[in-house]
């Protein structure tokens, strides 16, 4: 086993019903500021009628091994938590605010928090982590779509999943090693013309 | 087949106007300092009585340039810690030192360069590596941010550096036509001047025709971006302002109204406004075309952004008047080669 826990997350997408319960629960727990999202799911319908299928995708940081937010940090106000199981994590401390993390996100994972003038963004509920709980999204979680862990220790849940089932991680071809993996989602999104979405607000 | 996005999370552009005024000011600064410098370090003969003006004006442009750097920071006082701690994988970290020896060097440069010491040719030959490196590190900066295709391309630092030069010459054609007594015509050397303007001009349309080019053909992200370039929301300001009336008939005034400096000067003024518009495009049709999903990113809609940036441009005005006067104060020495700088450009 390794030395440090490497902390991530599994979600089922066959298994999310998009009731947006998480993006709740994120918003109550971290006090997130309104027009800003640490957790969000993305909704879509696949298809044509009458053969449709809602697609859903939860989205929040995907704490990237090889983050594109740390390299990019002026002043190393953006760092890995190597104790807090490898969370990426922002310095309130530290942070100038120049938003070039934010640019350089690839999952559009960060905001600048309109109050402290800093990037914020999900540390997957690390605090909760350290007194013994599992993020606030993953406790809310009705349909039990997502789950939390150590993918270093192979007897974690999180691991079991990632050995059984085919899983997928965004934008692969970026190589920025996320720590947020999906079951579903390359069936999700079989079929579907990119260069063909449309959207309503 | 289709996939229509019903909710998804609309965001807000990260680099914002201020940053697009800053990329604008930096690259225009650098272009006047490199002019500058062919004048005053290597006797470039269409740049020589044009050179203390210039220089000048890069220092005018380079202080609110930083202000607006300044301002758009969540948290402005923190600034000096950019100057604390170095992080060599960050060209913001970089661009930061680079903005500072630029500054200081263009400050020592124009002083020297006012008092006729010779030492001016060491510092500005200095500024000129400083100022290549302020006209590319801008575009070093966003290309390096991954999953933008309109950024990731070295094409973006030249194309910058060139726009700067562009952007450079344009004023100093302005500036001839408003202020001909600091900014004098003198038809022996303007061919020169001329002739690298339209050779920039060209270089630019090129730079952009081939970067346009590689990403259309490169499908997917890429061709969507060109086709919002080109026939979607930034057509107006991509092909009607920086294209048609900010390159292209700039150029046509270059190339066939050149006799007039009224002519060239408006061409100056059009050019500038295609520079800014280069700018502002690249920057907000990078991001605003979102990763995932399909709700364009919001631009800050805060008003006092924009007073900021008029506030700014205005203080670059100010200061290509007031910096000369300023001088002339301080060391009391009328200036050896041209009296016509004293009184201010």
């Amino acid at each position: 086993m390794a030395d440090h826990k490497h902390y991530g997350m599994v979600i089922d997408l066959r298994r999310c019903v998009g009731c947006h319960a998480c993006t709740v629960a994120c918003r109550m727990e971290n006090s997130v500021p309104d027009d800003c999202f640490r957790s969000w799911v993305m909704e879509a319908d696949k298809g044509s009628y009458p053969n449709v299928t809602r697609v859903k995708l939860p989205r929040l940081c995907n704490q990237c091994q090889d983050a594109p937010c740390v390299a990019v940090c002026p002043v190393k106000a953006t760092y890995r938590d190597v104790e807090g199981g490898g969370v990426i994590k922002v310095d309130s401390a530290k942070c100038i605010g120049c938003r070039y993390c934010i640019a350089s996100c690839p999952y559009n994972a960060r905001y600048l928090h309109p109050v402290k003038g800093i990037a914020d963004k999900c540390d997957l509920c690390l605090d909760r982590i350290n007194a013994g709980l599992i993020p606030a999204c993953v406790s809310t979680c009705v349909s039990h779509a997502r789950f939390f862990g150590d993918f270093n220790d192979p007897d974690s849940e999180v691991s079991r999943l990632i050995r059984e089932h085919e899983v997928q991680t965004l934008r692969p071809e970026l190589r920025t090693r996320p720590s947020v993996y999906y079951i579903g989602l390359a069936e999700s999104l079989a079929n579907v013309n990119q260069s063909s979405l449309t959207g309503r607000r | 087949m289709n996939l229509t996005v019903v909710y998804d999370v609309q965001h807000i552009m990260p680099f914002g106007p201020l940053v697009i005024l800053y990329l604008f000011l930096a690259g225009l600064s650098a272009g006047l300092f490199l002019l500058s410098a062919l004048g005053e370090v290597w006797c470039w003969k269409p740049m020589r009585h044009l050179s203390i003006p210039a220089g000048i004006m890069a220092l005018a442009t380079i202080i609110p340039g930083g202000l607006s750097l300044l301002l758009d920071l969540g948290q402005p006082l923190r600034a000096i810690h950019l100057f604390l701690s170095f992080s060599p994988l960050s060209v913001m970290s970089w661009g930061s030192y680079i903005l500072l020896i630029y500054s200081i060097i263009a400050v020592v440069f124009v002083w020297l360069a006012w008092r006729n010491d010779p030492r001016k040719k060491v510092w500005g030959k200095a500024g000129v590596v400083a100022s290549l490196a302020l006209g590319m590190y801008t575009g070093v900066l966003i290309a390096v941010a991954p999953g933008h295709p309109l950024w990731n391309s070295a094409v973006i630092p030249v194309l910058f550096l060139v726009s700067g030069l562009v952007a450079a010459l344009s004023l100093i054609n302005m500036a001839q036509v408003l202020q001909p007594r600091h900014f004098p015509v003198l038809d022996a050397n303007e061919g020169g001047l001329h002739s690298l303007k339209v050779a920039l001009v060209v270089l630019e349309l090129v730079l952009i025709a081939v970067h346009l080019v590689i990403l259309g053909l490169l499908g997917s992200t890429g061709s969507e971006i060109v086709s919002h370039l080109l026939t979607g929301g930034r057509q107006f300001s991509f092909l009607g302002i920086q294209i048609v009336l900010g390159t292209v008939f700039p150029l046509f005034i270059l190339l066939f109204a050149h006799a007039s400096q009224l002519a060239v000067g408006a061409a100056g003024f059009l050019s500038l406004m295609g520079v800014m518009a280069l700018r502002y495009n690249i920057v907000v049709a990078g991001q605003e075309l979102p990763v995932q999903g399909v709700l364009p990113h919001l631009m800050e809609a805060d008003r006092l952004i924009w007073i900021y940036m008029g506030l700014l441009l205005i203080m670059a005005v100010l200061l290509m008047h007031f910096i000369p006067v300023l001088m002339e104060r301080i060391c009391r020495l009328p200036h050896a080669g041209d009296s016509d700088v004293e009184e201010g450009i």
